[in-house]
């Protein structure tokens, strides 16, 4: 459900004059990340990792609240730890992840000494910031090691899709995705639907897409189809929207592997259809690695 | 009250375009409700054009209420009428008919009904509409609650263009790219603005055009659904910042100039705006906070510009996306009794 973003205590984005190196500045008693790697197990039901977009922005970027499944956001905990002179956001958009995968992130992000040697770049472009237990931590990173930080984000995230999802809402304005980008090889793929049924549970019509590689050589993995259907029709089990590659902003299901010489693989296609007319889409096929 | 008095966002040639010849006719009275003494717009489309001279003649309750109109070469039916002051609350007949002009032959009449109300919301100000421009954001909503014109709607939502302009040293000014700015995907972004130097502002990556659509920056509305929600504010906030990085050599201050329309993507109003409020950022390079200053200029329910509708039908081409439009009216009327 959209919500807005209450600016009632945004705070002016200070315009970090002059270059120099990281500054690390410990005045509003942030506690070394180091901390947050020793919380476990029941500590970390109150966790919070909040991140905050400092890129120029017209349309508000939303600030992300990553928090334990079965939690809710609890906004108050973090303006203790905001610095002066940044905008933070009293309402980030929450992103669920288990206990594991939390406690997986505070590690996996625990081997960046960009991340844990705390600081403000003199090029600020996103703020990580995690609290817990009264005790908080801030580092405001430049593109190249957000762009590292994201990437290890998704990794360590990479089985919980609505978080993946989410995540792009950052992701995809501050350019954060994945390096590279994949090969177009729709002249090299056939694409055949299935018939399409509706699901009575939520009325999306399901069906399939049989994609074949008609060339001679295997296509790298992971494949992705981009799903361009018209008005009225849109993809409900996406993997994520397009950000690197015209048309932006269309959908696309990834398929994790690459895909032989003359072999084929079906992709579950799942449509909101309210108008409950004709599935009938184009599509596009992106093969390797690489932001889509 | 003043809402159904001067809108009338769809113009007789729209409809035009939606006629099929041969088709039987059509009239439509817009808005189909207000205040005794507002006026209403009556368009309508496939009515015969007899060789005879003939002309068009409307009735509210009986009774001439817009001037007669010609026919021939004029067309469908094209007037703007005035409900009579005296009018009592409660559903009136409009009758659009249309009569030989040599012996006033009757040769079609179409009739539609239009409720007199005592008063009709400005979605702008009454209830919880309203735009507050504060210190570097903006907050704005519309609330078609009570409105006589915003209905039936299932998604109101918010179509903003931004312009951006540079003051140079010398105080004159000059458009300002995105690539210039050094943003993300910023010759991507470039692309999206018309030759006026408009262009819809979203966050990059999007597949609609609707501000804060997905991404949290709004809310989006309804309007004349089933009791008891029947209606919600359609809300959004804005909070422009640019740092000094983003400013090129030349120039000394940014300005944003935004347009923001309320438009109906889904229910039988669909592709209709309601609304629209035109705003403004301003910051000069080496000013202390990044947010800089945000003005706003009073909302109407005025149709958007042609520069917004260009940037939408260039963010739609660009972005493979089908821009929602007004389907045949629900409102078309019946043969008179």
């Amino acid at each position: 459900m959209p919500r807005i973003t209450s600016l009632k205590r945004l705070r002016a984005l200070v315009v970090l004059l002059g270059a120099g190196s990281l500054s690390v500045s410990y005045g509003q008693n942030y506690s070394p990340y180091s901390d947050f790697q020793a919380m476990s197990g029941s500590a970390l039901q109150t966790l919070q990792i909040m991140l905050t977009s400092f890129a120029p922005q017209d349309e508000i970027i939303p600030a992300l609240a990553i928090i334990p499944t079965g939690a809710s956001v609890n906004a108050a905990v973090f303006p203790p730890f905001e610095r002066a002179g940044f905008t933070y956001s009293s309402s980030p958009t929450a992103i669920a992840v288990s206990l594991t995968e939390l406690q997986n992130l505070i590690a996996n992000i625990g081997t960046l000494s960009s991340v844990t040697a705390g600081g403000v770049s003199p090029t600020p472009k996103l703020s990580f910031l995690i609290v817990n237990q009264g005790k908080g931590f801030e580092v405001v990173l430049n593109g190249a090691d957000a762009a590292t930080l994201f990437g290890v984000i998704r990794s360590t995230l990479s089985a919980n899709k609505p978080a993946l999802l989410t995540l792009q809402l950052i992701s995809c304005p501050l350019a954060l995705g994945d390096p590279g980008a994949p090969t177009d090889v729709t002249a090299q793929v056939g694409v055949a639907l299935s018939g399409f049924r509706i699901n009575r549970t939520n009325n999306h019509f399901v069906g399939t897409a049989t994609l074949s590689n008609k060339s001679a050589s295997t296509l790298a993995g992971p494949l992705s189809m981009v799903v361009l259907a018209g008005a009225g029709l849109s993809l409900a089990n996406l993997d994520g929207n397009t950000c690197n590659l015209s048309p932006f902003g269309a959908p696309f299901i990834n398929v994790p592997c690459g895909l032989a010489a003359g072999a084929s693989v079906q992709v579950p296609l799942e449509f909101e259809n309210p108008n409950f007319q004709a599935v009938q889409f184009t599509s596009l096929v992106l093969s390797g690695p690489g932001g889509r | 009250m003043t809402s159904t008095t001067t809108i009338f966002l769809k113009t007789a040639a729209a409809w035009i375009g939606l006629a099929v010849i041969g088709s039987a006719q059509t009239l439509v009275v817009k808005p189909v409700c207000g205040k005794a003494g507002s006026t209403v717009a009556i368009t309508g489309s496939g009515w015969a054009e007899p060789q005879p001279v003939c002309y068009y003649k409307f009735l509210f309750q009986g009774a001439e209420f817009a001037p007669r109109q010609d026919d021939g070469l004029y067309g469908p039916p094209n007037a703007t009428g005035t409900i009579p002051a005296t009018a009592m609350p409660g559903t009136g007949v409009v009758k659009t008919e249309l009569r030989l002009t040599a012996d006033d032959t009757l040769l079609q009449c179409r009739q539609t009904n239009f409720k007199v109300v005592t008063g009709s919301n400005d979605p702008w100000k009454d209830g919880t509409g309203g735009v507050t421009a504060g210190a570097g954001s903006i907050d704005i909503k519309f609330d078609p609650s009570g409105v006589c014109d915003v209905t039936p709607c299932t998604s109101l939502v918010f179509i903003q263009t931004r312009s951006v302009t540079g003051v140079k040293m010398d105080n004159t000014t000059r458009r300002v790219t995105y690539v210039e700015q050094g943003w993300d995907h910023a010759a991507d972004i470039d692309k999206d603005f018309t030759a006026a130097g408009v262009a819809i502002d979203r966050i990059w990556g999007k597949a609609v055009p609707y501000y804060g659509i997905p991404g949290g920056a709004a809310t989006e509305g309804f309007s004349g659904q089933p009791a008891p929600n029947s209606d919600k504010v359609t809300s959004m906030s804005d909070a422009p910042s640019r740092p000094d990085s983003s400013y090129p050599a030349d120039i000394k201050t940014l300005k944003i100039d935004f347009e923001t329309a309320v438009f109906c993507r889904s229910g039988d109003d669909i592709g209709e705006y309601f609304g629209k409020v035109t705003w403004h950022w301003s910051r000069n390079k080496g000013a202390a906070t990044g947010s800089g200053t945000v003005t706003a200029d009073a909302p109407t329910r005025a149709a958007p510009s042609q520069n917004l509708s260009d940037a939408l039908n260039l963010w739609a081409k660009n972005h493979g996306f089908t821009v929602p439009k007004q389907v045949a009216p629900v409102n078309s009327g019946q043969p008179c009794k």
